[in-house]
């Protein structure tokens, strides 16, 4: 799914470049599992992120500043995790349901949808990135650590079994601002590659632009909100 | 070969007692034969295995990374010395994810899995309280540097120690008689609306009141408040000092607020360095703390009058002069906690040599030889300073260091002495059973 996103593509035996996205134009619709799976993979990392903030916690009554660890919190988190799948599956139907009630489609539901999913991809996939960047900075370095004696048996085969983990990456004010920038650039990135594959998408659907453009106006809606959430996730005070 | 005498031929021979004692008497006395030390020396070579709960992710990891630095240049320094009685010493790290239900099964399989000779490391609260039933239960000594009272509260039970770090109630009442006698009689405390922050709410004012001075409001923050301006006006005017124990990442804010609320003309500002561990006293918005004080268990900075074994510990740790990691200044330590992994681990060391503790079939001696403990010396083994310590409530007793933010750096103004920080025991451990 993340490989139809790459730059570049194999034509006639020879590598050549193309646009991101640029080869879903000959996609197949996926099957519900696949729509579900690509759903699930934008909702759980949504939801990784919804789970660390004051927000969520405070719901709960939980303290994030004394943050009882994950373990107390498995209910609450198994609950949220199902309830945002939930809720994205639920809106993402609609706006296709609606954006084809607004086109005047005859085709069937499944196939719109199936087809609209990959637009998900790089949304999710630029989720994971700015989520998890951070993470990968300091807690990658642990796996770097662990590589060189993958069994606790006193090995060190990369060199690498008694580096210090370092979080100077990630600390200052330069460096959050250098992230939050990254973060922010890779989310709006990821929502502008969406919705230009979901115009494409469309087009292939609809054929006649009017149409076309007419059909994305409730995803369009969709992208704008979930781009506020994205942004308002890197920005809101976190915990754990 | 022949055997002319017929010794391998059993059909000839009849092992009698005296012949069988015989061979024991060789047996000992090839025991003794210098190559057999050698042997002998090896059998009991096998490393001491101490495990390690460090929080290298939740909301500790920051605390998690340098107390693993500084555990790991500890324990270097041990084995570079001859190890502990001897053997060598072997840290096994299990990341407990700052999260209690994991902490307890993080120690019962130290205790079950790896069969460490003790638990190390643990700092926070919840996570020491989490975990200490689950050393009782499997009796193994579980010695933490959390800083928090539960340990000296005797909570907990006879299997936690906190030997290399001053309890909060202690570095607290600890503050009172310098902030009485150099800041200002009227003190308006600031905190977060949780146990933290309650440390510090139910001890200062007694302390406070036995120096003369008084606590004459007490303002209590959510702890999900990201802005506090709103609560300023509730401070009195003829407030002198302000005490703030703010924490979390609202801290910045918190700061920056206050400075505009006040402008030039404010109070004394007192706070515990908590508040802006592993964050870098420079950052933007912090400017308004400059002249004001804080709590500081050890320096962050390099001190002018610093000891030949601070600046030892210091070298071996890994931290430069601003207190941050060497080779990465943004990287700022948890100086003012971490020491107290290098001492604890001396503690160990000592108790086990006083004990005789060879393995885990001794972990009640070292209870007992950790709880005879009266005192350790400043040096290397001690750089923050000299301590005491109380066997029936398994705590020790330090100095404290209070510093003034000067020039964009903490200096040392104020060292108190031990006793300023001793109080009443609440219990004592030692009636209970092992």
């Amino acid at each position: 799914m993340v490989a139809r996103f790459a730059p570049f593509e194999r034509h006639e035996g020879r590598l050549s470049l193309c646009w991101p996205g640029a080869k879903l134009l000959a996609a197949e619709p996926l099957p519900p599992s696949g729509t579900a799976f690509l759903l699930l993979a934008l909702s759980s990392v949504s939801f990784d992120g919804l789970s660390k903030t004051f927000f969520w916690l405070g719901l709960f009554g939980v303290n994030p500043l004394e943050f009882p660890g994950r373990t107390a919190l498995i209910g609450v988190g198994s609950f949220g995790l199902v309830l945002t799948f939930i809720l994205l599956a639920a809106v993402f139907a609609l706006a296709v349901f609606l954006g084809q009630r607004l086109a005047g489609d005859a085709q069937s539901f499944g196939k719109a949808a199936g087809l609209l999913v990959w637009s998900i991809v790089p949304i999710a996939l630029a989720y994971h990135i700015a989520h998890y960047l951070t993470v990968l900075l300091v807690d990658g370095q642990y796996a770097l650590v662990a590589l060189s004696d993958p069994l606790a048996l006193g090995w060190n085969l990369f060199g690498t079994a008694d580096m210090m983990v370092e979080a100077g990456v990630v600390a200052g004010a330069q460096s959050a601002w250098w992230l939050w920038n990254l973060q922010a650039g890779v989310i709006i990135a990821g929502h502008v590659l969406a919705v230009l594959v979901a115009h494409g998408l469309a087009w292939r659907l609809y054929r006649q632009p009017s149409r076309a453009a007419l059909s994305q106006l409730p995803l369009t809606l969709l992208m704008i909100a979930y781009t506020i959430f994205g942004l308002w996730l890197l920005a809101t005070p976190t915990a754990g | 070969m022949a055997d002319k005498n017929g010794f391998f031929d059993l059909s000839k021979t009849t092992l009698s007692r005296r012949t069988a004692l015989k061979g024991m008497a060789a047996g000992a006395g090839l025991a003794l034969a210098p190559g057999f030390v050698r042997y002998s020396q090896a059998q009991s070579s096998a490393p001491i295995k101490i495990g390690f709960q460090s929080h290298r992710t939740g909301i500790g990891a920051a605390y998690g990374r340098w107390y693993e630095r500084t555990s790991a240049a500890a324990v270097k320094a041990i084995n570079d010395a001859g190890g502990i009685s001897g053997r060598p010493v072997e840290l096994v790290i299990e990341d407990d994810g700052t999260d209690p239900a994991r902490g307890a099964e993080v120690v019962a399989k130290f205790a079950k899995q790896h069969k460490t000779d003790i638990v190390f490391g643990t700092l926070f609260s919840h996570v020491v309280i989490g975990s200490a039933p689950a050393a009782g239960e499997n009796k193994i000594p579980y010695f933490v540097v959390s800083e928090g009272h539960h340990v000296a509260s005797t909570k907990l039970n006879r299997y936690v120690f906190q030997p290399g770090i001053t309890d909060v109630k202690s570095q607290i009442q600890a503050m009172a008689p310098w902030i009485a006698a150099n800041a200002g009689k009227k003190v308006t405390q600031i905190f977060p609306d949780f146990a933290f922050g309650y440390d510090h709410r139910d001890y200062l004012p007694p302390a406070l009141k036995a120096q003369g001075a008084d606590v004459i409001a007490q303002i209590a923050i959510p702890p999900t408040e990201s802005s506090f301006t709103k609560y300023f006006p509730q401070i009195p005017a003829e407030t002198e000092v302000i005490y703030h124990v703010m924490v979390g990442p609202a801290v910045l804010t918190f700061v920056k607020e206050l400075g505009e609320f006040y402008g030039s003309q404010r109070p004394q500002l007192f706070g515990f360095i908590d508040s802006l561990e592993a964050v870098d006293i420079n950052s933007p918005g912090l400017e308004f703390l400059d002249g004001s004080h804080f709590w500081e268990g050890s320096p962050r900075y390099a001190q002018p009058d610093d000891s030949a074994a601070q600046k030892a510990y210091r070298a071996a740790v890994g931290i430069d002069d601003n207190g941050a990691a060497v080779g990465d200044p943004k990287d700022v330590s948890t100086a003012a906690h971490m020491f107290g992994c290098w001492e604890t681990l001396y503690v160990v060391k000592k108790a086990m040599e006083d004990a005789g503790y060879k393995g885990p079939e001794d972990r009640a001696k070292l209870v007992e030889a950790t709880e005879a403990l009266k005192e350790f010396a400043e040096g290397p083994e001690h750089p923050q300073g000299p301590k005491t310590f109380n066997g029936k409530i398994h705590q020790c007793f330090g100095i404290q260091n209070i510093s003034k933010v000067e020039g964009g750096k903490l200096k040392v103004v104020h060292k108190t002495k031990i006793e300023d920080g001793l109080y009443e025991p609440e219990g004592d451990y030692t009636t209970q059973a092992l």
